[in-house]
């Protein structure tokens, strides 16, 4: 083990952890947004839309992170090129990242969010409804609340799940912390090295999302009865 | 008229459930509606708010007249908001606490002030017995404190009419009393109110009108005195022989099994 290497590498490294944070978040909350939406679609069996959404959904989940990645850095420019006449290879490679980091996490957090609006009691909305709410009225108040604290533990999971789907990015190259390391170690060869201190920080940020989430899911479930633990 | 359906006739898929449903309801009036299972009561009741919106027809809440074929939603909101009801499975939102849920109707639909609208919900959960649960999620709760803070969540709004669901159908027996109770009094006060139930007992001594359906139409209809007591239609002198038989669970009344009618009277002539 070189610990003069990962003394020198470890600052450098650290200071690649926005890079990941950012395409983490940034993908996260569109991925999620557009997953209430194809959730909320799918539900209500909008024509058309509905099945769009299902083909897209079945679609992304059976293409590997790394294939999506590249379609969205190689093909996506060409084809926007090609259809508009727009040029977009002056837009960073993070962007394109972040587009399939976010259609696949649309994918995956639809059926987690379809699963958690299916648990809130139908009743609900209907006593909502009774008292003159409107259906908008409803959900956020009274269903999402209650769907958002039963979707929070896969939601946890994504979540961390992203995190380390960003070191794929490293492919297209996006300097985060996995394409950092690796490039401080070509030259003497450290891999070993910059390996443990990728895997130290990726379990560290994992942990402090858990807990994260933890505490949300804790405070987002104080109407739910007590259980043993 | 405080009440007024025309002529309801609903279907779900082929299965005609209401067959043309005329009902006018007075100011004050406590109409209790008996049937067996099956024969649209509980649909007819959820047609006046538009839970499930007849398909031919038209209610009228006050002076606010829906037709149920061609409707609005601000229109449907109109009438939601005249209107209150109380359900079978009390329906109470689960991520807000007893006091919250009360409020919950006054701030998002009647647009009172917080503080306003808590210590009015604060003095409804009183009058139905509740004043120590206020900040009690509902699981917390019995079925039956349930639904008091059921009633109380609907009638905090002054609805023109509220609307009773089998309200203590759900509950365990021991508990039926007190939601009856809290019923009753509220009966009292002359609100207006349509209440879905089995309790014979119930709509003997708080009714001011009867309705027997079944087959998706109104039978028989009048005060409970007449109609309990002296039914004049064979299937309503049925269905309440069966009801009040101690070993029939009256939830469970199937009137379409019945015996080949055997009280048949034959007509002279």
């Amino acid at each position: 083990m070189n610990f003069t290497f990962i003394k020198e590498a470890l600052p450098q490294v650290l200071a690649a952890i926005p890079v990941t944070l950012e395409m983490a978040l940034v993908a996260t909350i569109i991925g999620w947004i557009i997953g209430i939406l194809i959730a909320v679609a799918r539900r209500n069996k909008i024509p058309v839309v509905s099945q769009i959404c299902a083909v897209f959904v079945s679609f992304i989940r059976g293409v590997p992170m790394v294939i999506l990645l590249y379609v969205a850095y190689y093909a996506l420019p060409m084809m926007i090129y090609s259809a508009t006449g727009i040029d977009t290879t002056s837009i960073p490679a993070i962007w394109y990242a972040i587009v399939a980091l976010s259609l696949d996490q649309a994918a995956y957090s639809s059926e987690v969010f379809r699963a958690a609006l299916d648990s809130v009691n139908r009743g609900q909305l209907e006593a909502a409804w009774s008292v003159g709410m409107t259906t908008w009225q409803a959900m956020r108040r009274i269903v999402f609340p209650q769907a958002l604290a039963v979707a929070l533990p896969n939601l946890s999971g994504l979540f961390v799940g992203i995190i380390k789907g960003t070191s794929l990015a490293y492919y297209v190259g996006v300097y985060e912390i996995t394409a950092t390391a690796n490039l401080l170690a070509n030259p003497g060869l450290n891999f070993i090295e910059a390996y443990v201190i990728t895997t130290v920080i990726y379990e560290l940020i994992s942990f402090i999302c858990n807990r994260l989430f933890h505490t949300a899911e804790t405070r987002l479930n104080r109407f739910r009865p007590k259980t043993v633990a | 008229m405080m009440v007024s359906l025309k002529n309801i006739k609903k279907s779900f898929g082929s299965q005609q459930v209401l067959n043309g449903v005329d009902l006018d309801i007075d100011v004050g009036e406590v109409v209790v509606i008996l049937g067996p299972s099956g024969s649209g009561k509980t649909t007819l009741l959820r047609t006046i708010n538009f839970l499930d919106p007849g398909d031919e027809g038209s209610v009228t809440v006050g002076e606010h007249t829906v037709n149920c074929k061609k409707h609005t939603r601000p229109e449907v909101l109109g009438l939601r908001r005249r209107t209150a009801m109380v359900f079978q499975n009390y329906n109470l939102f689960a991520n807000k606490t007893i006091l919250e849920n009360v409020m919950e109707g006054l701030i998002t639909v009647k647009r009172r002030p917080k503080p306003v609208a808590e210590e009015i919900s604060r003095k409804m959960l009183t009058r139905v017995g509740l004043s120590e649960r206020f900040d009690y999620y509902p699981s917390a709760l019995s079925g039956g404190q349930q639904q008091r803070a059921g009633i109380a969540r609907a009638l905090v709004l002054e609805p023109d009419v509220i609307l009773f669901d089998e309200p203590t159908s759900a509950l365990d027996p021991e508990l039926v009393g007190e939601v009856l109770q809290t019923i009753k009094g509220i009966a009292e006060t002359g609100i207006t109110m349509i209440v879905v139930t089995h309790e014979i007992a119930f709509a003997k001594e708080v009714a001011s009108r009867v309705i027997y359906m079944q087959d998706g139409v109104i039978v028989e209809q009048g005060p409970p005195s007449e109609i309990l007591v002296h039914p004049q239609d064979p299937r309503t002198q049925r269905f309440l022989r069966r009801i009040t038989d101690p070993n029939q669970d009256p939830k469970h009344i199937d009137m379409k099994q019945d015996d080949p009618q055997p009280e048949q009277v034959v007509e002279a002539g």
